[in-house]
C-alpha cells in the first residue's frame, strides 16, 4: 500500500500540501501611531487603524501611562471628540474602553468618520481627580467604493480558474504530445 | 507597585487576537490531518503513532501561538517579542510539524475525489515535480531560507511590515514556508526520497548557524537603533529601544543557534552509526481498507446516538410543533407588528437563516425536524389511505408553481410584515399537510408539493452530507430489502428512495427511517463531496436520470433566480422603483404589478436564459440531443450559486437581526413596548457597515461561483469527453453563472431593507 502511495504521489512534491496548508493570516490592533506626547504626569500615546485613515470606521486606541513608571494607567477613562473639517456636520463622541482592544493595555473606540479632511480628535483622559486633554490632527481620506475597497474578496474565485485553465490546457497539450 | 505590574501582566495574558478565521483554518487542517493519521496508524502503528500526532498538534499549536496570542499583539511595541514571534515561526513550528510526518496523514484526510482529480495530476506534472525537486535540494533550500530572512530583515522591508498588515502577514508566511523548506532536508519527512550523500546536512547546518551568528550579531552589538518604528513606540517596559534590540539579538542567536545544533548532534550521531531512519522496514499494514471512513454523523458521540434512536425524529419535530403553534397563536391573536410579534420573526429571520446554514453543514435538517410531519402521521394513522397519487401530478410542475406563487405572494402580501398572513400561511401548511396525506398514501406532499421541502431537497444537492450505504456489497445480499419496505413497526422509506440505488439528497427528507429500519447498521449519514450529484447524471431511485425530468430541472432554475429576485426585492434601488411604479399605478395594482415582475424574473428570463444556453450548447457540441434534454443537464450547474445566494442573504438577515427574537417574546409574554407602529420595517442596512458579515458573504458567493463553473465543466466533460471541447460547451451556462455571480456581488453592496427588526432609539 504504502508503495502504491508513492507511486501515485512523488514524495518531495508532497511539499505542495505544507506550502498551502497552513494560515498565517494574524490581526492585531494598536495600527498606526499618531502621536506620542506627555501630559501632566501620563504619556498618552493615539493609534489609529486603518491605514490610511479613510471615511468609514476608524479605530483609535490609546495607551495612558503613568510617566514615572511606564505602566499603563488601567482605571484612566478616555473620551473621545472627533470634530469634522471645516465645522461641518456634528461631533462625533465615543467612549473608550478596554473591551473593545485586542491589546488590553490599550483602550480603543469605532468613531464612524462620515466626511474626508483634516479632523481633530480631542482625548479626554480622567482617572481620580486627574484630568488631561490632548488633541490629535488625523487625515481622513475618501472612502474607496465598496467594490473597490473589496476586491481582494470578490476577484477571488480569478485565481482558482485561472490555475485550472492553464494546468489542464499544459496536461492537454503535453498528452497530445 | 506590585499591584501594577501583576495588572498590566494580566491584561498582557489577555491580550489574544482569535481571529476565527484563523482557529478556523487550523481546526480544519488539524482534523484533515486526523482523519488521516487515523487511516495510516491502522497501516503504520510504528511510523504514525502518538507521538507523531502530538508533534504536528504541537506544531499548529505553535504557530497558533506565534499569530494569535499576545505575542503578536506585542510584537509592534518590542522587537524582542518580535523575534521570539519570529523564532517560533522558522524553527519550532517547522521541526514540529516535519515531525508530526504529515505529509502522507494530510493527504489522505483528504477526500478521496480531491486527491485523484485534483492532487494527483497536478502533482504528478513534470513540472511541479521538477519545481519541487529543485527547491528542496538543500542548495536551493538553504539558499531561499537564509535570503528570505536577511530580506526581510532589512530595514525598509521591516518597517513596511510594521506598517501594513498584509506585509506583516506576507513576511510571516515567507518565514514559515521557508522555514518549512530549509528543514526538509534535514529531517527527510517520510516518504520523501533520501539525500544521496546524507552527509551535506552537515555543513548546511553548520553554515546556517554561521549566517544566523552573523544577524544576531549585528542586532546584538548595534549601536544604533535599527528599526525607527520601535524608537517611537511608547516604552511598555524597562528595556530602552536599544536594550531591546540587543535583547532580540541574543533571541535569535541562542534559541536559532540551538535549533541548528541539536538537529546537527542528532543527523553527526546517525551518519557515524551508519543508520538511516528512512530505510527502516515498512511494517505491514492491519487493515485491508482502501481508503479513510467518510464522516459518518451516526458515530459522533452522543448525537450519532440521539439519531440512531428510533424516536429520534420526534425529539426535534415537538419542540418545531410547539414553535410553530406559538407562531400561529401570535400571528392571528398578537399585534400586528412584525418585530413585535413571533410570527414576524421567526420565519423570516430565525427559520430562513438556520436552516441554509444548517444546509451548508449538514443537509436537509430542517426537513428531518419538520413539524408538518406530526399532522400526516396522524392523518396516516387514522385514515390509513390508500389512494395512489395521481400519475400526471407525479412531477415537480405543481412544486414550481407553489415556488413561484409563494415568492408573489411574500412581496405582493408583504408576508414578512404581515403577522397575520404569516400565521395563516403556516397553518394552511398544517392544513394541507393532513388533507393530502389523509387522502393519498406515499407522502405526496413532501415529494410533489411542499414549497420548503421542495427548496430544501434542491438545495440539499450540494450540501457536504448524505444519507447513503456504507457499504454497498453489504446491500447486494439482502433479500428483504427492509430500507424501502420497513420492518416489525419501523417504516421503510415513505418516499421510496431504495438505498442501494440512491443517488443525492433529492427528494431525501432526512427522516433517518431507513437507518432505523436497516438490520445490517449499514445505512449512514455520510460525507460527500459537495455538489458532485449535479454533474452526475447517474440512475437514481425514486427519481430516474436527471435529464430526463425537466420538472426538476425547472424547479432548481426557478429557486436559483428566485434567489436574486427575492434579495433584489429588499434593497434600495429596487425599492425605489417600486415606490415610483406605487405611485404611478395605486397599491391596489401593485399586486398584479408584482405578479408580472415574478413571472419575468422567475420564469420568463430564466426561460430564456436557459433556452439560448442550451441552443448554443447544442450547437456547439455539434449535438443530436434534444435541447430539453441539454437543458435539464446544465440546469443543475447553476444550482450552487443560487445556494450561496440564499445561504448569503438570509444569514445576512439572521446574523444582523439575531436580537430581534428579545422584542417579540417579550410582547408575547405580556410585557409592554413603547415601539409605535410604521417605524419598524424602514430600516435599512448594507453588509457594508459590518466588514467580516460582507466577507462571508462575498466568499459564499465565490464558493457557489467556483463550484457552478465547475459542475458546468464536467457536464460538458461526459458530454464531450475533452478539456477543450468541455469548456467551450459549458461556456454559454458560464455566462449565466457569472452574470447571477456579478448581480449577486451588486445586491450585496446595496442597502437591504431590514425586513422585522425594529429601528433602535424611537
Amino acid at each position: 500500500m504504502h508503495r502504491r502511495l508513492t507511486m501515485m504521489i512523488p514524495p518531495r512534491t508532497l511539499l505542495l500540501l505544507a506550502v498551502v496548508a497552513l494560515p498565517l493570516v494574524a490581526r492585531a490592533d494598536g495600527g498606526r501611531l499618531q502621536m506620542s506626547k506627555q501630559v501632566g504626569s501620563w504619556q498618552v500615546s493615539v493609534f489609529t487603524t486603518p491605514t490610511p485613515i479613510r471615511v468609514g470606521i476608524v479605530d483609535i486606541s490609546v495607551l495612558v501611562q503613568d510617566t514615572a513608571t511606564l505602566s499603563p494607567v488601567a482605571d484612566a477613562s478616555v473620551t473621545f471628540k472627533a470634530s469634522p473639517p471645516d465645522g461641518h456636520g456634528h461631533a462625533i463622541v465615543a467612549r473608550a474602553s478596554h473591551a473593545a482592544a485586542t491589546n488590553q493595555l490599550l483602550q480603543a473606540a469605532n468613531l464612524h468618520l462620515p466626511h474626508a479632511g483634516a479632523w481633530n480628535i480631542k482625548l479626554t483622559i480622567q482617572s481620580g481627580q486627574q484630568r488631561a486633554e490632548l488633541q490629535v490632527p488625523i487625515k481622513v481620506a475618501s472612502a474607496l467604493p465598496s467594490w473597490q475597497a473589496m476586491w481582494p474578496w470578490w476577484s477571488l474565485p480569478v485565481w482558482p480558474i485561472v490555475l485550472f485553465v492553464l494546468y489542464k490546457a499544459t496536461s492537454n497539450s503535453r498528452t497530445r504530445s | 507597585m506590585g499591584a501594577s505590574a501583576n495588572a498590566t501582566f494580566n491584561a498582557v495574558l489577555r491580550s489574544w487576537s482569535l481571529d476565527p478565521a484563523v482557529i478556523g483554518m487550523l481546526l480544519l487542517i488539524a482534523a484533515i490531518y486526523l482523519r488521516g493519521w487515523l487511516f495510516m496508524r491502522d497501516r503504520m502503528p510504528a511510523r504514525f503513532n502518538g507521538v507523531a500526532a502530538a508533534f504536528f498538534f504541537c506544531g499548529l499549536g505553535v504557530v497558533f501561538l506565534a499569530i494569535e496570542s499576545p505575542l503578536d499583539t506585542f510584537a509592534y511595541f518590542l522587537l524582542s517579542v518580535h523575534m521570539v514571534q519570529h523564532v517560533l515561526l522558522m524553527f519550532l513550528a517547522p521541526l514540529l510539524i516535519w515531525m508530526g510526518q504529515p505529509l502522507l496523514p494530510l493527504l489522505m484526510g483528504l477526500p478521496l475525489e480531491v486527491r485523484r482529480y485534483w492532487l494527483r495530476p497536478l502533482l504528478r506534472q513534470p513540472v511541479v515535480r521538477g519545481f519541487f525537486r529543485g527547491i528542496t535540494h538543500p542548495v536551493p533550500a538553504w539558499t531561499i531560507f537564509v535570503g528570505l530572512t536577511w530580506l526581510w530583515h532589512l530595514p525598509a522591508l521591516y518597517e513596511w511590515s510594521l506598517e501594513s498588515q498584509s506585509v506583516h502577514d506576507l513576511e510571516h508566511a515567507c518565514f514559515f514556508y521557508s522555514g518549512l523548506l530549509f528543514w526538509w532536508p534535514v529531517f527527510q519527512p517520510y516518504p520523501s526520497a533520501p539525500l544521496r550523500n546524507r552527509w551535506i546536512v552537515l555543513p548546511y547546518l553548520v553554515l546556517a548557524g554561521v549566517q544566523g551568528t552573523a544577524l544576531s550579531a549585528i542586532f546584538t552589538f548595534s549601536t544604533s537603533v535599527i528599526y525607527p518604528s520601535y524608537a517611537r513606540m511608547p516604552r511598555i517596559s524597562e528595556l530602552t529601544p536599544l536594550e531591546d534590540q540587543a535583547f532580540s539579538g541574543a533571541i535569535m542567536w541562542i534559541p536559532g543557534s540551538l535549533a541548528y545544533l541539536i538537529p546537527l548532534l542528532v543527523v553527526s550521531y546517525e551518519l557515524m552509526m551508519e543508520s538511516a531512519p528512512h530505510s527502516a522496514p515498512v511494517p505491514q499494514p492491519r487493515r485491508t481498507s482502501r481508503e479513510p471512513e467518510a464522516l459518518n454523523l451516526l458515530q459522533v458521540p452522543l448525537f450519532g446516538r440521539l439519531l440512531r434512536w428510533r424516536h429520534a425524529r420526534l425529539v426535534l419535530q415537538v419542540p418545531l410543533l410547539v414553535i410553530a403553534a406559538l407562531v400561529i397563536f401570535d400571528g392571528l391573536a398578537g399585534p400586528q407588528i412584525a418585530p413585535l410579534n413571533l410570527a414576524g420573526v421567526v420565519p423570516w429571520i430565525y427559520w430562513r437563516g438556520l436552516i441554509v446554514l444548517g444546509l451548508l453543514v449538514a443537509g436537509n435538517l430542517f426537513c428531518m425536524a419538520c413539524p408538518f410531519m406530526l399532522p400526516r402521521k396522524f392523518a396516516k394513522l387514522l385514515l390509513r389511505p390508500r389512494r395512489p397519487w395521481p400519475q400526471r401530478l407525479r412531477t415537480k410542475w405543481l412544486a414550481v408553481a407553489l415556488v413561484v406563487l409563494f415568492f408573489w405572494a411574500y412581496e405582493a402580501l408583504s408576508l414578512w410584515d404581515s403577522p397575520w398572513w404569516t400565521a395563516l400561511i403556516a397553518l394552511a401548511y398544517f392544513v394541507f399537510a393532513f388533507a393530502i396525506d389523509a387522502l393519498f398514501r406515499d407522502a405526496p406532499f413532501c415529494k410533489y408539493l411542499c414549497p420548503a421541502g421542495q427548496f430544501q431537497m434542491v438545495q440539499s444537492l450540494t450540501s457536504p452530507m448524505e444519507v447513503r450505504v456504507h457499504d454497498p456489497r453489504r446491500c447486494r445480499t439482502c433479500r428483504t430489502k427492509d430500507c424501502i419496505r420497513g420492518r416489525e413497526s419501523i417504516p421503510g422509506c415513505e418516499l421510496h428512495l431504495f438505498q442501494p440505488r440512491k443517488a443525492g439528497n433529492l427528494d431525501c427528507t432526512f427522516c433517518l427511517d431507513c437507518i432505523h429500519a436497516c438490520p445490517y447498521d449499514n445505512v449512514g449519514i455520510l460525507g460527500t463531496i459537495p455538489g458532485r450529484e449535479l454533474w452526475l447524471d447517474r440512475q437514481r431511485s425514486g427519481v430516474g436520470r436527471f435529464r430526463k425530468h425537466p420538472d426538476i430541472a425547472a424547479l432548481v432554475v426557478v429557486l436559483v433566480f428566485a434567489a436574486f429576485a427575492n434579495a433584489m426585492g429588499m434593497i434600495a434601488p429596487v425599492m425605489a422603483v417600486r415606490y415610483r411604479v406605487e405611485g404611478l399605478i395605486g397599491s391596489d395594482w401593485m399586486p398584479f404589478a408584482l405578479a408580472g415582475a415574478f413571472l419575468f424574473a422567475l420564469v420568463l428570463l430564466p426561460l430564456f436564459c436557459v433556452w439560448l444556453a442550451a441552443r448554443l450548447t447544442q450547437s456547439l457540441a455539434e449535438s443530436d440531443s434534444p435541447l430539453l434534454e441539454i437543458a435539464s443537464r446544465f440546469a443543475y450547474s447553476l444550482l450552487p450559486i443560487g445556494a450561496a445566494m440564499w445561504i448569503a442573504h438570509y444569514s445576512f438577515h439572521l446574523f444582523t437581526s439575531a436580537d430581534a427574537l428579545i422584542p417579540a417574546t417579550w410582547q408575547f409574554l405580556g410585557a409592554t413596548h413603547s415601539m409605535s407602529s410604521g417605524m419598524a420595517s424602514s430600516m435599512m442596512m448594507s453588509a457594508a457597515s459590518g466588514g467580516w458579515l460582507l466577507r462571508w458573504e462575498i466568499l459564499c458567493l465565490d464558493a457557489g461561483v467556483l463550484l457552478s463553473l465547475y459542475a458546468a465543466y464536467r457536464i460538458g466533460l461526459q458530454i464531450q469527453g475533452n478539456f477543450g471541447r468541455a469548456m467551450l460547451v459549458a461556456i454559454p451556462w458560464a455566462v449565466i453563472v457569472v452574470a447571477l455571480f456579478v448581480l449577486g456581488v451588486w445586491i450585496l453592496f446595496q442597502p437591504m431593507q431590514m425586513r422585522g427588526m425594529m429601528a433602535h432609539g424611537g
